[in-house]
């Protein structure tokens, strides 16, 4: 067990390695010292913790971003959906579509694969389009320093609703 | 660079170190104690906290006399205490009011 959390804190960056290896295998040592003589649910749930956090850990520090940060940067977002769940969603569609046409591939037939082939194509190009306007939009915004959803937020649709709290 | 609101492994890492200067394991104790057994950090998540309160200069390493190398402690610095201030007066705020409003709507 040592050896294989030894093996995971390789996959730390170097300067991380370096500063931190030896006092995270003390760490770890000392813990496995005290569940030693715990049963075997508790001694797994100390496997299983420390393995997995070493290993989001490293990945995570590879990023050079924190996961939590890029999940809370991403879903603070004034659109219905978040826009970690946009990207994901947009992933799954690019899936799906890879799919359908593997499947086309394999049914062969010229009568159902033209006009499907044919939207899968548009759908492609559709989806490449919006990237490019999406990246080129977000520029824009990034550089005015103003969001769109800030800006819907500030309409004054009903100024009399709006009334501070504090009056 | 830590931001507010904290996360919770974050929050009880400095809570820890607020009390007393504290090593990596010690840390890990003291945490699973204050949180009752519900936050159990991991070492990696807590190295990788501490990696990131240390670039944010909110804690610093604790020289010791019998210092060594592969147990170094860890200490709250003054922006590191302050920044937790900040932190418990928000939540101070927001339990608040989350109770002023669920009062009222029990009321």
């Amino acid at each position: 067990m040592r050896v294989l959390f030894r093996w995971l804190l390789n996959l730390y960056p170097l300067s991380f390695f370096r500063k931190f290896s030896e006092e995270m295998t003390l760490c770890f040592n000392l813990g496995l010292q005290d569940v030693r003589h715990e049963n075997w649910k508790r001694r797994g749930a100390f496997f299983v913790r420390e393995f997995w956090g070493a290993f989001t850990g490293a990945i995570s520090e590879q990023l050079g971003c924190r996961f939590e940060d890029f999940c809370r940067r991403f879903t603070m977002s004034s659109f219905r959906f978040s826009r970690i769940s946009m990207a994901f969603m947009i992933l799954a569609l690019i899936g799906v579509l890879m799919a359908i046409e593997t499947a086309l591939r394999q049914i062969g037939s010229d009568l159902v694969q033209q006009p499907l082939s044919f939207a899968l194509r548009l759908a492609g190009i559709f989806l490449f389009l919006m990237a490019i306007f999406g990246a080129i939009g977000y520029g824009v915004l990034r550089v005015i320093n103003r969001s769109a959803g800030d800006r819907l937020v500030n309409i004054d649709t009903w100024p009399q609703q709006r009334r501070s709290p504090r009056k | 660079m830590e931001q507010l609101p904290l996360t919770e492994p974050v929050l009880f890492v400095l809570l820890s170190l607020a009390e007393q200067p504290r090593h990596g394991y010690s840390i890990i104790k003291d945490v699973e104690q204050i949180s009752d057994g519900r936050v159990v950090l991991s070492t990696g998540t807590l190295y990788g906290a501490l990696q990131r309160l240390l670039d944010s200069g909110w804690i610093e390493h604790f020289e010791e006399e019998q210092r060594s190398r592969d147990r170094r402690a860890y200490r709250l610095t003054a922006r590191g205490r302050r920044s937790l201030q900040l932190e418990v007066e928000r939540m101070k705020q927001l339990t608040k009011l989350a109770s002023l409003r669920i009062a009222r709507k029990g009321a």
